[in-house]
């Protein structure tokens, strides 16, 4: 039989054969959105079946639990989990502009995939979403990308309480600058709830950052207008960061400051009730001031000493504590950059103290300043603690550690002993891809084949081998576990407990993607 | 006194802030007794009737540096009750900034609000808005809360005042004021009835100076070129063309030559003539006006606060004379002349109480000639007798007596003084201080100061004097200097302080125990406000973030404010215990939306 006589079965026994067989899983990728880790589960959309896939670790298995999102007419923008990863978010839209009866419905699930979601409706293809620190609030935004509708407002947003079907949709009645970022300001160290009392009424300030101009929005009450400030060309100002300082007995008006991209000013809006007397109807208004800080502030904190309010910023080479009442400033120079700021605790032999940590990124040293007696710090000078290798990242792990990424050095900083423990690795580590289980400092940087534990009591670090890179990071504190996501269109992850990784008593999954995808 | 250009921004400052400022006289800003303009104030180049500084001596040196026109767009922000009100001719809104809490409140207005004037202690200002021809009057509650209401006023005013009680606003245009009459006419004047919102309008003499006061407001005066325009508050809704008194005896005198000062309560008004030796006093009910011939010519004028007298300063190297006319004039009466025996002095400072004179110059007249002249040449080269502007005809126009006589020596005509300046001085650094006494000013001591004067002033209780010098190019790092001068102590305790750039403005505090002076040298990077103890002289300097632009004074909460140039406003407030505090961006508040 020549080649020619050959063939032409061949192609029919495969035209016959393709038209028989089941869909090939391999054929192509299944279009399945990057995992979101919880805290007790990995959680994958699958847009092919229309499904949430919760992942659960348990000792030696998976436990997959498969709940049905949306339909063939609609499709999943995206996930997020909320911000105490109790539970995950999908947004939910038309699958195509053709559709007409639809609309989009943020989903929100329990982590463990029980029990039914909670549905709001949303009006939007929301492109971004920002959780407010204290866990009971979500806004969705179109954020500086575009959503899969023909034409979209800039500045709609929907504010969606995450404990109560409650959602409010609303467009920012600003100046016109396009929506940048969300904030929900709060007070230095406070987690929530994000709320500050504005003339003996609560006020839950969230903030829209916009191209130089402000808006802030009362979530906590419908009824109350929006505030917006702007702040023109001619000062160039754009706010770019907030910070909220709640009233007390040194500063008795709560205050909202900004920080610009740009510029030596930072503002301060005073937040003062607006009430309607006659109504009572509640209402907030703000008294804009721009207080300079010398040099353009990269971050800012605010401290109170027994008498004044400062607020503090970094941004050349010292940190700069500026009285906002009469904005008299004093520095107190680092002589190097310093461009992050963050506070802590400090114990000393007269009680704990207020300190003041700033680092920048590239810079060579930690910074840390007690700022107990302030006032009478004139000479004093920041206790240096120094990155041989240089900071490259850093993680403020708890009120005592942080973890400083540097090429491929990791330091855990020990800031009540000054203790600086460098940590050398064949290929870099990624400070953020990181967690904290007790005193264990859990690492694995994706690209790396090893997940590495550092008991921060010892100093002692130990690595665990891995058979196949990771991809992803996950700390699962309900479930104890980690779990290391492998690249594999069809799921492939290691579980190991967090508390001692180990191969022992480690397991590996795959497959989990597409189980069931042959059942019937 | 001869208004020197350099202090318009002291002036604007002084004006009803309940605190005074160097380089003004008696004006209507102090209280309304004495009304003030100068006609030799606006040309300001040289020549006769040039601004203040030759004070018509044909002086050719020493003059002093020009006035640094204030740059910003705000002007001088004003204090009612405790509350500072800013105006923003950008943005066409008015900051209220709450002295003692710091909250502010803006408010719109018409457009292009600029002139800002207080018409009562409690938080109420009319804003003249010049962009749209009206004024906004301005209410603020005990709450901070601002209420505004607009009353349509004459085009093209640059001014306001205020009579003393506050009942009526004169809004006008300033013809030394820092904008242009444009298409129209600068003689529409409008008077608001501030309690009734009532406006009426007149027209008034040409280029109307100032408008003064007496001491009830039941009679306004307004100085203008042509004369002095009297309107009675009672008649206000009949007047269209108040009468025009003439203040000199022939109207075809050049304007820009007189210095015209009004004692309102005495109704007279006093005139004399650049380089001349003629002086006038006017009864401006009757219109008598009676025409003295001095013993030279004149370069400054001074009423005294309470109106009862006035001094007219006669500089010459020959010796220098000041004159005493006791107001109101009357028939038969003579002015009293007073030598000033081998000084040199063509400028006086009263002190609000009238009993203490600072007799000075800011010119020396030796530099006029090419070369200083020896002793034997003094006479030949006294600048007036050289000039030959002055008349000498004594006549009068209305049975004035024609010269006066001296009380301590000294001659009449004019070019034979009292007694020669010695050539090798310079006059500038010289003061004398005299004290009135029993009126005979026998009470005098000349001190010598460091660098040559170029202003004075005195605070409100006539204690402390500031003297401003002009820079001394030899002191390459502080060219520039003032001298605090205690006026209270038989020999005056003086204190130099030196600065390293003009001093901008001075302010004294109502209660006279502070003051300020404000630094500012961009190009050097200097913006600083000296706080001065008056009761110590001890000078502290603030550093400020932007460049200072005036100064002014809250006498509710006693506290001095500096507003400041920034594009969004910036105010700086100094208590009494020295603690500042300072409000950045106010204007944002204009574009709050809630």
């Amino acid at each position: 039989m020549t080649y020619r006589n050959l063939l032409l079965p061949s192609l029919v026994l495969a035209q016959a054969l393709t038209a028989c067989a089941p869909p090939d899983p391999y054929a192509e990728a299944p279009n399945i959105l990057p995992p979101v880790g919880t805290r007790a589960s990995l959680t994958y959309v699958d847009r092919d079946e229309h499904e949430l896939l919760f992942v659960l670790p348990e000792d030696e298995r998976i436990r997959l639990v498969r709940r049905r999102l949306g339909d063939d007419r609609t499709t999943v923008l995206w996930t997020r989990a909320t911000i105490d990863r109790d539970r995950v978010m999908a947004l939910v839209a038309p699958a195509s502009d053709k559709t007409e009866d639809i609309d989009e419905q943020l989903y929100l699930f329990p982590a463990s995939g029980d029990g039914d979601p909670r549905v709001y409706d949303v009006l939007a293809p929301f492109t971004g979403v920002a959780l407010s620190p204290d866990g009971r609030r979500a806004v969705l935004h179109f954020a500086d990308g575009v959503g899969t509708g023909a034409l979209q407002n800039a500045n709609q947003v929907a504010i969606v309480r995450l404990d109560s079907s409650e959602v409010r949709n609303l467009t920012l009645n600003g100046f016109g600058g396009r929506l940048r970022s969300i904030e929900f300001p709060t007070p230095p160290g406070v987690v929530g709830p994000t709320a500050v009392d504005v003339g003996g009424r609560p006020l839950e300030l969230v903030a829209f950052l916009a191209d130089g101009e402000v808006v802030l929005v009362d979530a906590g009450n419908e009824a109350t207008d929006q505030v917006a400030v702007r702040f023109g060309a001619e000062v160039g100002f754009s706010p770019e960061a907030t910070l909220l300082r709640a009233g007390n007995a040194v500063f008795g008006k709560p205050a909202l400051f900004l920080r610009p991209s740009a510029g030596s000013d930072v503002a301060m809006l005073t937040l003062v009730d607006k009430s309607d007397e006659a109504t009572g109807e509640a209402g907030f208004s703000t008294q804009v001031s721009l207080i300079p800080v010398g040099e353009h502030a990269t971050d800012m904190s605010a401290y109170d000493s027994e008498e004044t309010p400062y607020l503090v910023t970094v941004g050349g080479s010292a940190f700069v504590f500026t009285d906002i009442r009469t904005q008299q400033s004093f520095t107190v120079g680092t002589g190097s950059a310093v461009q992050k700021l963050f506070m802590r605790d400090a114990e000393t032999a007269a009680g704990t103290i207020r300190q003041a940590v700033g680092w920048a990124p590239g810079g060579a040293a930690l910074y840390a300043l007690d700022l107990d007696d302030l006032e009478a710090s004139i000479g004093r000078t920041p206790e240096a603690l120094a990155i041989e290798t240089g900071i490259q990242d850093l993680v403020v792990l708890d009120n005592d550690r942080v973890l400083v990424s540097s090429g491929i050095n990791l330091y855990v900083v020990d800031l009540p002993r000054s203790q600086v423990t460098p940590l050398s690795a064949m290929t870099p580590y990624d400070a953020r891809s990181s967690a904290l289980e007790g005193n264990q400092l859990l690492l694995g940087t994706p690209g790396q084949t090893w997940v590495s534990t550092v008991d921060l009591l010892t100093l002692n670090p130990e690595s665990m081998v891995l058979d196949d890179p990771i991809t992803s990071f996950h700390y699962l504190p309900d479930a104890a576990k980690l779990v290391l996501v492998h690249g594999d269109p069809v799921g492939h992850l290691t579980v190991t407990d967090a508390a001692s990784p180990s191969r022992s008593t480690s397991f590996v999954a795959w497959g989990y993607l597409v189980e069931g995808l042959l059942d019937p | 006194m001869t208004m020197d250009p350099r202090f318009l921004a002291f002036l604007s400052i002084a004006v009803g802030l309940g605190a005074t400022s160097l380089g003004c006289g008696a004006s209507s800003a102090d209280g309304g007794y004495g009304g003030a303009t100068d006609g030799l104030s606006d040309s300001g180049n040289g020549g006769p009737g040039d601004g203040g500084a030759d004070d018509g001596n044909g002086g050719t040196d020493g003059e002093p540096p020009p006035e640094m026109e204030d740059e910003g767009d705000f002007r001088v922000p004003r204090a009612s009750g405790r509350f500072v009100y800013s105006a923003s001719e950008t943005t066409d809104s008015v900051a209220v900034i709450d002295s003692v809490t710091l909250a502010i409140d803006v408010v719109g207005v018409g457009r292009g609000p600029t002139v800002v004037a207080p018409l009562s202690t409690e938080g109420f200002v009319a804003v003249l808005d010049q962009g749209s021809n009206d004024v906004a009057m301005l209410r603020t509650d005990d709450q901070g809360r601002t209420t505004v209401s607009i009353i349509h006023a004459s085009p093209g005013a640059n001014n306001l005042a205020v009579a003393p009680d506050g009942a009526l606003l004169y809004v006008y245009h300033d013809v030394d004021g820092p904008e242009q009459q444009g298409p129209g006419s600068d003689q529409e004047l409008t008077v608001i009835d501030v309690t009734t919102s009532e406006a009426f309008e007149m027209t008034v003499g040409a280029h109307p100076r100032d408008v003064v006061f007496d001491a009830t407001g039941s009679v306004a005066y307004v100085i203008t070129d042509d004369g002095v325009n009297v309107v009675p508050s009672a008649d206000l809704a009949m007047i269209g063309k108040p009468d025009l008194i003439p203040v000199v005896d022939d109207p075809a005198i050049d304007p820009s030559t007189l210095e015209i000062q009004v004692a309102a309560d005495q109704g007279t008004a006093l005139a004399r003539v650049a380089g001349d030796a003629r002086l006038f006093a006017t009864n401006l009910a009757s219109g008598e006006r009676f025409a003295y011939t001095l013993p030279g010519p004149s370069t400054d004028l001074d009423v005294s606060e309470d109106g009862t007298f006035a001094i007219v300063t006669l500089p010459s190297i020959a010796g220098s004379r000041f004159v005493e006319v006791t107001l109101p004039v009357s028939p038969g009466q003579t002015p009293v002349v007073h030598d000033v025996a081998g000084e040199y002095v063509g400028l006086a400072r009263l002190s609000p109480d009238g009993e203490t004179m600072l007799l000075y110059t800011t010119v020396d007249p030796f530099m006029a000639a090419p070369f200083r002249p020896g002793p034997a040449y003094a006479g030949e080269f006294e600048p007036f007798a050289a000039t030959g502007t002055g008349t000498g005809t004594g006549g009068s126009s209305s049975g004035g007596e024609a010269s006066t006589s001296g009380t301590t020596g000294g001659s009449e005509g004019g070019d034979d003084g009292p007694g020669s300046v010695p050539p090798d001085q310079d006059p500038r650094q010289r003061i004398t201080i005299a004290r009135r006494g029993d009126g005979s000013w026998s009470e005098r001591i000349t001190l010598f100061v460091d660098h040559p004067i170029v202003s004075v002033g005195m605070a409100p209780d006539g204690a402390n004097a500031m003297l401003l010098h002009a820079a001394d190019p030899e002191q390459s790092s502080t060219p520039w200097s003032y001298t605090l001068l205690d006026l209270s102590k038989q020999f005056p305790v003086k204190k130099l302080q030196m600065v390293e750039t003009q001093p901008r403005s001075v302010l004294f505090t109502a209660d006279s125990d502070r003051a300020v002076v404000l630094l500012r040298d961009d190009a050097a990077g200097v913006r600083r406000v000296d706080l001065i103890d008056l009761r110590s002289f001890i000078v502290d300097g603030l550093g400020l973030g932007s460049p200072p632009e005036g100064a002014g004074y809250v006498e509710a909460t006693q506290k001095i404010f500096v507003s400041q140039e920034h594009p969004t406003g910036r105010i700086t407030f100094l208590d009494r215990d020295g603690n500042v505090e300072t409000v950045t961006g106010y204007r944002l508040n204009d574009a709050v939306k809630d």
